[in-house]
């Protein structure tokens, strides 16, 4: 039985007013890159589920979203899902339910400033393919403040 | 007219040069004055003002005897202001205006007082504060009558003969009801022949009648009557004037085909070697250079294309001796007189290419709800055969819904109204021709609101249409041009790839393109999405805000022919109500122009938004057309060289209020400005509903926010009033007078950055609120505010 959580609710409406005009078209979904191609990935059905103040559309599932902006340019009600899709992003961060593993690369790129790191699983990797070791790089750390 | 003689036949002119005589009458209301304010001790001050001749009070003025008081008293003390304090004006103005008039005294030498409204039944416990309130009031009331000036309201004749623009279905009726009461129309249709949208259908819902068998007739009739002269390829050039009194100039293009000596015999027709698309068909089909526009066009007269005609002149070869062609024809001027206009310009279609994702003009399979109208109709480019442009027959077909309506992305977020019934005629049709045709209908919601609607709904269910809930993203092509749907469904939260034979988008209803221009050559305003604005939308919805022009049909607002119809009937009816009595009124609350002092700037044109002043061109003068102006009096406040006077609100009148409102204790009171027809009724609402408030506002009443003038709040301050609340209709759309408010909040807002400087005031003093006449909590509320506002600057 569906049942609206008022609460939480109006702290996600208060932070994402936009919200409130989506009649509930589905346009997004059949633009939606991440349904086509990984399946089960609805912005509809997330919006919906905020607009019932539900807590589950903070789960992991939330990630799947291609940030292809396609939703934005279709929707019709200026709703702009995709943005909507990163402010639900932000909540969940917040309330700690990020995925583990986007919170450890982004914890990589505040520590080091690199997407990638050069380690040891790497460079096995090189020397398989016959290539030559390189030498992990130096944190990026003071770059960032400078 | 524009300038008006002031008829001096009524007394009460030569109050202007008398020492002003004036009698007060204090009103007990039973127990609803009287009962909280002291009216004998209101007298008592009221008969100690200067001027003041003659004081009573009466139990009800408003009865019988309280009225052959007051003439009694006229004539008894040679009365020449009357100042009544009473009720709201709202209320009895108009009956004590008729009273005073009864007993010789112009009407506009007369000045309520609002004592119940606005002080005994808001202050109900504050027995004092009221009665001091009241002689406040009173003395404001007193202040201003000794500047009152007789007015005479101006009439004006009505031409009985009607214009009407646009003969769709809509322009069609208004023409015929008014050519049947006896009056005078020029129809006038940009087109080759009229019928507009209607004829172009095949069917119609929920009813299913042929369109065109239906309206034929209607047509035909408007193509004979006699009050009736039908004008096509014509479009309006110029249009002066007022209501009553319009003179105006259409334009004609040729048609290069004589259309009194044409017999429509189409021999032309067969010789021309030049082909052209048709526009009535949606280019499906082609016509000669010389044609007709459909073979039921009225009136069934033959044109020449000349942008594709080669100029072989075999057409004037076949017609012969008839001579009916005849290249040399020119555009064509024409002027009449008219003392009304019905607008009837009606609805284009949304432009379908502008939604490239759903590919139309593109695809060669999807096309939009007309062009497939014309495909069903027997009478259309395919002898109504479902063919797709690959000459194969359709069997699987997908109606989109909301093609450019409901989609901010186009900037149409309304709903149509008709697509959705539109589109389940078509379908039901499609059943009809191919019993066994796959039809889906995708939709956001299904509107079937009106009388037969949902039972066609119901029948298109049962008739095996396959609804589907949910808004396609795109359409793509696939093998063979099937157009291919990628929807979400819904309902049940999948995606679907629907592949048809033929895609149709079911495009909304947009205002036609040459509403700008007929809306800027009436002054008419429009709204934002460019549909024609009426005076008001529940209780004039017919009427433009501009007097004398009326709006029928579809330019208003998206309509189907039903409500067209009715409209349009209505329109009828509204314009012949001023030809019928053959004059229109005009109240005397207009404006005088010291013309000497107008150096042309503009300001005040800018400012109306009847087009009743403007600059001459020639002359670099403002001039006036009394029979345009609403009496706003926002042109007086906008002018900055003080040239404008607005009668019964000047600015001396005004003043004189304000002195006396401030003349004791000025530093405990709140001065407000009300707009007459909202905040003044938002005020009145508060005390019939009996919202207590605190008792230090000083209410002026203006016609319009748009008249509260800097210099009119800056006289405020220099009387010594802590706070002046100028108040007013909501923003952008309430105001009674189009744009007053938008004008007032610009001036204010300008003014409170200012004050510091000008008033050496903080900005804050000076209060600018919209209030509805529905708003009395919140007025009351906002009082409350105020006032603990006031009290902290004073504390200080
Ligand atoms: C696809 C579609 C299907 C529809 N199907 C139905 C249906 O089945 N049943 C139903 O009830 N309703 C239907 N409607 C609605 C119906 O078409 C309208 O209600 C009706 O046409 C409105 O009539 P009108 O006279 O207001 O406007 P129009 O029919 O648009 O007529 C306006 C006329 O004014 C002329 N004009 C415009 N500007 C000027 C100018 N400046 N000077 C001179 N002339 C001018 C135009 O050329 C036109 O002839 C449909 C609408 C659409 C778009
Ligand atoms: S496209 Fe916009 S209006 Fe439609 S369901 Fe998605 S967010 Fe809501
Ligand atoms: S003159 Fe023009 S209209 Fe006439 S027959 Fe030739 S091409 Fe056709
Ligand atoms: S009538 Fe139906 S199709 Fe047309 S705009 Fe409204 S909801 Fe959409
Ligand atoms: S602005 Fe108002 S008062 Fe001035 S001319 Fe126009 S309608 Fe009349």
């Amino acid at each position: 039985m569906t049942r609206i959580n008022f609460e939480f609710r109006k702290k996600v409406l208060e932070e994402i007013p936009e919200l409130k005009k989506c009649f509930q078209c589905g346009t997004c979904v059949s633009s939606c890159y991440a349904e086509k191609y990984i399946g089960s990935y609805s912005p509809r059905k997330k919006i919906l589920g905020a607009l019932y103040g539900d807590k589950e559309v903070l789960s992991k599932e939330l990630w799947k979203c291609a940030t292809c902006n396609a939703c934005d340019e279709r929707c019709p009600q200026g709703v702009n899902p995709y943005e909507v899709l990163t402010k639900l992003k932000n909540i969940a961060v917040r309330e700690n339910i990020c995925p583990e593993s986007f919170r450890e690369k982004s914890d990589i790129i505040i520590e080091t400033g690199y997407a990638f790191l050069i380690d040891e699983k790497v460079n096995n990797n090189r020397k398989a393919l016959g290539l030559k070791e390189i030498k992990p790089k130096e944190s990026l750390r003071f770059v960032k403040n400078g | 007219m524009t300038k008006s003689k002031k008829s001096t036949k009524k007394t009460g002119i030569k109050a202007e040069k008398e020492e002003p005589r004036i009698g007060v009458f204090i009103c007990h209301c039973g127990k609803n004055i009287g009962g909280v304010i002291d009216c004998e001790e209101v007298t008592n001050y009221a008969s100690k003002l200067p001027n003041v001749v003659y004081a009573s009070h009466n139990f009800y003025t408003c009865a019988d005897p309280g009225q052959n008081e007051i003439k009694k008293s006229i004539k008894e003390h040679n009365l020449n202001r009357v100042v009544i304090a009473a009720c709201s004006p709202k209320m009895h103005e108009p009956t004590f205006r008729n009273c005073v008039s009864e007993a010789g005294l112009n009407p506009y030498l007369m000045e309520m007082a609002n004592i119940r409204e606005h002080d005994s039944w808001v202050h109900i416990r504050e027995k004092e504060d009221a009665t001091e309130k009241a002689k406040d009031l009173v003395g404001m009331a007193v202040a201003k009558s000794r500047y009152l000036k007789p007015l005479e309201d101006f009439v004006v004749p009505v031409k009985k003969a009607t214009l009407v623009i646009g003969g769709g279905v809509a322009g069609c009726q208004a023409a015929l009801d008014l050519a049947d009461m006896g009056y005078k129309v020029y129809l006038i249709e940009r087109e080759p022949s009229i019928g507009g949208r209607m004829a172009q259908l095949d069917k119609t819902f929920p009813t299913m009648d042929c369109s065109i068998c239906i309206l034929g007739p209607k047509l035909v009739e408007v193509g004979r009557h006699k009050n009736i002269t039908l004008m096509t390829n014509t479009t309006v050039e110029k249009v002066d004037g007022y209501i009553g009194n319009f003179k105006v100039i259409v334009k004609t293009k040729p048609k290069y085909v004589i259309e009194e000596k044409c017999t429509g015999c189409g021999e032309c027709v067969d010789v021309c070697p030049v082909y052209v698309p048709s526009k009535f068909e949606r280019n499906l089909k082609s016509l000669k250079a010389i044609h007709a526009p459909f073979p039921q066009a009225v009136p069934l007269r033959y044109e020449i294309d000349t942008d594709n005609c080669i100029k072989c002149y075999k057409c004037a070869e076949a017609c012969g001796d008839r001579r009916a062609i005849d290249f040399t024809q020119k555009e064509k001027l024409t002027k009449f007189e008219i003392g009304t206009i019905i607008v009837a310009t009606g609805c284009n279609s949304f432009d379908a290419a502008k939604k490239q994702e759903y590919g139309y003009g593109i695809y060669d399979n999807v096309v939009e709800s007309i062009e497939f109208e014309r495909i069903v109709c027997a009478g259309g480019p395919t002898g109504g055969e479902l063919l797709r442009r690959d000459g194969k027959h359709a069997k699987r077909f997908a109606f989109i819904q909301c093609v450019g309506s409901r989609d901010v992305t186009c900037g149409n977020e309304y709903c149509s109204g008709v697509c959705c019934l539109n589109s389940i005629k078509l379908a039901m049709l499609i059943k009809e021709h191919v019993p066994d045709a796959i039809v889906y209908i995708f939709y956001i919601d299904i509107r079937a609101f009106s009388k037969g609607f949902e039972e066609l709904y119901t029948r298109a269910r049962e008739e095996g249409i396959i609804f589907i809930k949910g808004r396609p993203s795109h359409i793509k092509e696939g093998r063979d041009k099937n157009p291919i749907v990628i929807t979400e469904n819904v309902l049940t939260g999948e995606l679907m790839e629907v592949e048809t034979d033929m895609a149709i988008l079911a495009v909304g209803m947009t205002p036609s393109e040459t509403a700008k221009d007929v809306a800027e050559k009436l002054h008419i305003p429009r709204n934002t999405n460019g549909f024609y604005l009426e005076a008001h939308p529940k209780l004039r919805p017919v009427d433009s805000p501009a007097d004398g022009i009326y709006l029928a049909g579809s330019g208003e607002f998206p309509k189907d022919i039903k409500d067209s119809v009715t409209s349009a009937s209505a329109a009828a009816s509204r314009a012949a109500i001023p030809m019928n009595k053959g004059k229109v009124n005009i109240e005397g609350i207009t404006i005088r122009i010291d013309i000497e002092k107008c150096t042309g700037c503009g300001s005040c044109e800018r400012a109306c938004p009847y087009g009743a002043i403007r600059v001459n061109k020639n002359t670099k003068k403002a001039e006036y057309t009394v029979a345009k102006c609403h009496g706003c009096g926002t042109c007086v406040a906008e002018c900055p060289f003080g040239v404008l006077t607005q009668n019964h609100f000047t600015d001396e009148q005004i003043m004189a209020q304000i002195d006396a409102a401030l003349s004791s204790n000025p530093k405990e009171k709140v001065l407000c400005f009300a707009c007459n027809w909202c905040s003044y009724a938002g005020a009145d609402l508060a005390g019939v509903s009996r919202f207590q408030y605190p008792p230090p506002i000083r209410i002026i009443r203006v016609m319009c926010s748009g008249r509260v003038s800097e210099k009119l709040v800056l006289y405020a301050f220099k009387k010594g009033a802590q706070i002046v609340w100028v108040t007013g209709c909501h923003i952008p759309s309430d105001c009674h007078y189009i744009s007053g408010n938008v004008l007032a909040k610009k001036r204010i807002e300008r003014l409170q950055k200012e004050l510091p400087k000008k008033a050496n005031l903080p900005s804050e003093r000076l209060k600018l609120n919209w209030i509805s006449a529905a708003e009395g909590n919140i007025f009351a509320n906002y009082v409350k505010e105020l006032v603990n506002e006031l009290n902290a600057i004073n504390k200080k």
